[in-house]
Parts: structure tokens; sequence; C-alpha cells
């Protein structure tokens, strides 16, 4: 079946061209609303600003295509081979990727809200300020979480999407939106989220190994149990965070601000602390071995039990902290 | 070395100095500068043949820092009625000069780690990388250059390492990015571009390197403007007529210029409310043909729109346009000349809902709104109807008063196509 075919039988209220080689073809700007493009070979195929809103292309071929400004809302892509596919500033509300492999592809400035990306490869794929607020990317059933390995998110907008378990390491996240966004147990581990915005994000068990976080804000962000061995948070907002029983060992706090931080059995041996603000932040039973608070602001900070013994506090201010003994600083 | 042998070195690099600007080709220009910053006085006629050794050497001795040295200069191109084009010469002397003041320079970094590689590769990974390279060289006094092969014998190090002794403070910096910016037909985008190279700079004058975000952020706070006489004003021998009003200089008229401050957040959120109503390529398209006059798109120009994201346009659109009244007709214009029309003017649609509340809110704060005596202006010669100085950050608006709309001075350097 030639194109012409294809559009006029469209025209005519056909929609089901699945299984077709339909390669090169090109079908940019056609209004193809709904069709069926199931198992279709489409690589290397054009449908700039087409019309594709809920059309189907589960198990497709689409490698190289370019989709670049088509809108593609509420279309089901599943298990859709999409590599090196251009969908620069595309409309993907709401559309189902599931399982699709999108490696090396370019969304940039592309709108993801809603689309479920559960399981997809987004390795290496370039997501400059993509929109994917409430986006689903949470790992399935403990397996099979989306891949984004080397995957570039610099300004991206993932205000309260799901990447509990995402594979996030060494992605570049920097000024990326996250508020609100659930990162629980996700693999951050040496991600560049320098300037990103994580209030209210749950990183709960989150692994930020290395991870730079440098003037993040984490304002009220939750998380308890997150390894951050190493990662830099210079001048980062922590006020109000929760950070029970985390590992910050070696990490970088310098003139971050912690106050009323919830720092109670995490380990901060070896970190450092110069300048920061910890005021009113609970450190009960906090492992500070060799932690260097150096002009640390430790006022009405509760050190109850904290291991203080190899700290240095040289010129931090300590005034109404409780200190380990549960004497409380004059 | 003995205190002989430094005096030697000196008088070596003085003559060494005084040879490349004969061999400049603005040399008599910057004759004309030397000799009014040595003697105070502006003369039309500077013998060609007059000898710089001695003038050099007096001005070390008038200027023992190359700050005192360039706010001197700075203040006395102020006082021309071709302020730009003096100011670039200036940033020019300043890059001869440099050299002299070199053991200074060492003396000030007070043990500041001078990474220049660092900057060079931040500077490279730039998406506009050669426009950045184009700015510096002429910053640094080189002629401009719309040809890249030209300027690849260039090295972008020792540009950024000369760019680093003519601007010894990051206000420098901004001043002498800003004096030849304005000189430039595409300003607003190589304003933008300035602001990244500030930030790159950053790390050169002992601050950390600023965020890299497109959007500007990198305006220096307590940059100190240069004042400049009202009374002085001098006629150029090369047919520039006399200054009847005050001077100003770039640095005092983006101060007057109004200064809208939005969070990123605000700006992810603007940038949401227009693609949740219009597909974002196209929002992306018309903003880039209406900031950068771009009318011909073909498949292999929407490669172009990958070098700038789409807040980066709404962030340049807030930056030119003051109001609503100027960027309605703009937009729509343009939207009916793409093809297909009636999808682009869907999506002037979707931007102007989006943006009007937000033009809205400065309109409130400054208490600014467009009177009937001001007119929209011809849209086909008026390439900056009028600049509003916007900065992305972490914070809530913050709008200065409003001011006046830009003034020109200077030639213009066209960029080809």
């Amino acid at each position: 079946m030639n194109l012409p075919n294809i559009l006029s039988q469209y025209a005519q209220g056909h929609t089901d061209f699945a299984g077709l080689d339909l390669h090169q073809a090109n079908l940019s700007g056609a209004d193809l609303i709904g069709i069926n493009f199931t198992r279709t070979n489409l690589q290397g195929a054009q449908f700039l600003f087409a019309f594709l809103n809920r059309a189907n292309f589960t198990h497709s071929t689409l490698i190289n295509a370019n989709l670049s400004g088509a809108n593609l809302s509420q279309a089901v892509l599943v298990r859709a081979n999409l590599r090196d596919a251009e969908l620069h500033g595309a409309l993907l509300c709401g559309a189902d990727l599931r399982s699709a492999d999108l490696t090396l592809a370019d969304l940039m400035d592309a709108n993801l809200m809603d689309a479920d990306l559960r399981n997809t490869n987004l390795s290496s794929a370039n997501l400059t300020g993509a929109c994917l607020r409430g986006a689903n990317l949470r790992e399935e059933n403990r397996r099979y979480a989306a891949n984004l390995t080397g995957a570039t998110l610099w300004k991206a907008d993932l205000r309260g999407a799901n990447l509990a378990g995402a594979n996030l390491a060494k992605v570049d996240l920097r000024d990326a939106n996250l508020a609100e966004a659930s990162l629980r147990g996700a693999d951050l581990r040496g991600a560049d989220l320098s300037g990103a915005n994580l209030r209210g994000a749950f990183l709960t068990d989150a692994n930020l190994t290395k991870a730079m976080l440098r003037k993040a804000n984490l304002t009220h962000a939750k998380l308890e149990r997150a390894t951050l061995v190493e990662a830099d948070l210079a001048s980062a907002m922590l006020m109000g965070a929760l950070l029970p029983d985390t590992k910050l060992t070696k990490a970088h706090l310098a003139r971050a601000n912690l106050a009323h931080a919830q720092l109670s059995r995490t380990d901060l041996s070896r970190a450092t602390v110069r300048q920061a603000i910890l005021t009113g932040a609970n450190l009960t039973d906090a492992y500070l071995a060799r932690t260097d608070f150096t002009e640390a602001d430790l006022r009405d900070a509760g050190l109850v039990r904290a291991e203080l013994s190899s700290a240095n506090l040289l010129g931090a201010c300590l005034a109404g902290a409780t200190l380990p003994d549960g004497t409380v600083h004059s | 070395m003995g205190c002989s042998g430094v005096e030697q070195s000196l008088s070596q690099t003085i003559a060494n100095r005084s040879q490349a600007i004969e061999q400049d080709p603005n040399r008599d220009r910057l004759k004309k500068l030397i000799v009014y910053a040595c003697n105070r006085v502006w003369e039309n006629h500077v013998s060609r043949e007059i000898d710089l050794q001695p003038l050099i050497a007096q001005m070390l001795t008038q200027y023992p820092t190359l700050d005192t040295l360039q706010d001197h200069l700075y203040a006395l191109v102020g006082t021309l009625n071709k302020t730009a084009e003096y100011m670039r010469l200036a940033n020019a002397l300043l890059g001869y000069l440099a050299p002299l003041y070199a053991h200074d320079q060492l003396a000030e970094a007070g043990g500041v780690a001078v990474d220049y590689e660092a900057v060079v590769q931040r500077l490279q990974q730039d998406p506009d990388a050669l426009r950045i390279k184009k700015l510096v060289a002429y910053a640094c006094g080189n002629p401009w250059q719309n040809d890249a092969t030209a300027l690849e014998p260039i090295s972008l190090e020792q540009l950024v390492v000369q760019m680093r002794q003519i601007a010894p403070t990051p206000q420098a910096l901004k001043m002498v990015l800003d004096s030849v910016v304005v000189t430039l037909n595409r300003a607003q985008v190589y304003a933008a571009i300035a602001n990244r190279v500030i930030a790159a700079f950053m790390p050169l004058y002992g601050a950390p390197p600023a965020g890299s975000s497109s959007a500007p952020d990198a305006t220096i706070e307590g940059h100190s403007d240069i004042h400049l006489s009202e009374s002085a004003s001098h006629s150029d021998v090369n047919g520039g007529a006399i200054a009847a009003a005050p001077s100003l200089t770039v640095s005092g008229l983006a101060k007057k210029l109004p200064r809208v401050q939005l969070s990123m957040v605000d700006l992810y959120d603007l940038r949401l409310e227009i693609i949740k109503y219009t597909c974002p390529l196209r929002a992306k398209v018309l903003l880039f043909s209406v900031l950068r006059h771009h009318t011909e798109w073909s498949t292999q120009d929407y490669a172009m729109l990958k070098t700038i994201d789409l807040s980066a346009l709404i962030a340049e659109m807030f930056q030119t346009y003051k109001h609503l009244e100027y960027v309605c007709p703009l937009l729509q214009e343009r939207a009916a000349q793409l093809t297909p029309a009636s999808d682009y003017l869907q999506a002037c649609s979707a931007i102007l809902r989006a943006i009007a509340p937000w033009y809205d809110s400065v309109a409130l704060a400054t208490g600014h709104a467009m009177t009937d005596e001001q007119t929209v202006p011809d849209l086909h010669t008026h390439t900056h109807p009028e600049q509003t100085d916007v900065q992305f950050k972490h914070g809530g608006i913050t709008t200065m008063k409003p001011g006046h709309p830009p003034l020109r001075n200077g030639s213009t350097q066209y960029e080809s196509a």
C-alpha cells in the first residue's frame, strides 16, 4: 500500500494500517488521529508536526524517525523502538511509552506530562527543558526501572513525577524542577543536581553517592536512610529536611542551611560542615567523628548522645544547644 | 634580577607594547586616547609620528594599577561623543598595556587558582561557542569577524587570558562586555551570551562558577557606574558631532532599565502554561522568529532551535520587550507570516494567554502602563522597541523603576545570518 492510498483510505474512515512497511515515509503535517500503526516499520519516517493523537504504535519501529512537533497526546507507544528518534518539542501528554526504547532519542522541550514511562530506556536521551510533570517512571515490581543513565534533564520539569527506583546515575539534572517528585530508592550516584529544586521531594533510601547538589533546594525534602557519601551539598538549602539514618560520610556541607533539619543517627563522619547553619537541628545519636563544624551555627541544636569527641568545633556557636551529656550550653 | 634588570625588562616591554599599538589598524585613535589620558586634554590632531614610549611610561606613573587606568580611561571615554567606539578602543588599549601591570595582577590574585583551561572548556561547551569567541575577540580589541574561519587561528585560551587582564574584576568584565554588546545588531542575543561569559569567568575572580543557565542570572551586584561630566564633550576629528546632551554609559543605561526578577519555578510554570495549550515546537519557532528575525523555516532550520530551550526563549522575550502592547502585534504579525498560519496563530494565542498575567504584574508593580503618547513602534524597523532586564532567580518578582528606552552609541556591527 502506498502513501496516497493510506491517506485516501484514512480520509474515508479506515484507521487500521498495522504491519505495513512504511520506512522513510513522509507524513509530515498529516492528520492521522487515532491511526493504528501497530508492528509497522516506520524507520526514518517523517512525522514533523503530524497529528497522531491517540495513534497506536505498539511494537512499531520508529528508529531515526522524525516526530518533532508531532502531537502524540494519549498515543500508545508500548514497546516501540524509538532509538535515535527526533521528538523535539513533541506533545506526548498522557502517552503510553511503557517498555519503549528511547535510547539517544531527542526529546528536547517535549511535553511528557502524565506520560507512562515505566520500564522505558531513556539512556543518553536528551530531555533538556522537557516537561515530565506527573509522569510515571517508577520501578515496576522492584524490577524493570526506567533507565535514564547518561540522559540530559537540564532544566527539565519533573514536579511531582514518580521516579521511584529509577536509574538516574550520572544524569544531568542541573536546574531541574523536582519539587515533590518521588525519588524513593532511585540511583542518583554521580548525578548533577546543582541548582535543582527538590523542595519536598521524596528521596528515602535513594543513593546519592558523589552526587552534586550545590545550591540545590532540599527544603523539607525526605531523605531518610539515603546515602549521600561524598555528596557535594555546599550552600544547599536543607531547612526542615528529614535526614535520619542518612550516610553523609565525607559529604561537603559548607555554608549549607540545615536549620531545624532532622539528623538523628546520621553519619556525618569526616564531613565538612564549615559555616553551615544548624540552628534547632536534631543531631541526636549522630555520628560526628572528625566532622568539621568550624564556624558552624549550632544554636539550639540537639546533640544528645552524639559522638562529638573528635569533631572540630572551632569557632562554632553552641548557645542553647543540648550537649551529648544532656546539659544545655550556656 | 637586580633593579636595573627590572627597569630594562620594563622598558623592553614598553617598547614592545608601543610597537604593537603602532601596528594596530586603529593606531591613530589609540594615540589620541593615550594623549588624552596623559595630558587630560583632547587633541583632534595628534601627530602620527608621536613617540608612544614616553607617553606609556607616563601612564604607568600616573596610573599605578590596571584598575586605576581602566577607571580613568572609561571616564574619559564617557566624555567623548563616540562612546561605544572609544569604549572598544579603550578595551583594546587596556589589552595592550595589561602585560605592564602583570606583576601587580599576580600580587592582586592573592593565591586565587587561575584555571583558564576550565573556563575555556566551559565556553567551548556552550551551544553558542562560536558567538562567544566572536564576542570575546571583539571585546579584546580585535575587529568584528563574521567569518568563523577567520577566528580559527585565534586561541580561545589566549583571548580568555587577555580578557582577564583587561577586566581585573567581574564588574569590569561586565562593563567591557556591555560596552561592545550595544554596538552589535543582535544586542539582545549577545547580552545573554555576555552573561554566560561572565558566569564562566567567575572562577578567575576567585568566585565559584555561576550557573550555566541560559537565562541571564549573572548580573554583578554592586556594579559601579561611571559618572560622567555633563559639560565635557569633544568633537572627534573623524566626523563625529559634538555631543550636546550629557553622555550616558552602557552600564548607566542598563541601570535605568526596569528590572524584573522571576524565580526559576515561575519560569517553568510559565513554560507549562504555554505548552499545555500548544505544540512546544510551534511556540519555539514563533518566539525564535520574533526574537531572531528568522522568517524562513526549512527542516534544516529546526536544528537551529536545538541551541536554545523554550524557557530561555521566554526569558529572552521578557528581557527584550517591556510591554505586552509591543509583544502582541509582533507575535501576531509573525504568526500570520509563518506556514501554516492557523497553527502559528493558535500558538500565538496560547503564548499571549500565558504571558499576559506576567506583563500585567510588571505593569502593576511599576505603575507603568503604556500611555497614549507612546506609540507602538514600526514593526519592520524597530528591532528593540524597549528592553526589560529580566532575571530568573530563586525568589519572587522584583520590579525596579521604569526607565528609558535604550540609546545607541557608536557604530553597529552586523552579524551575517
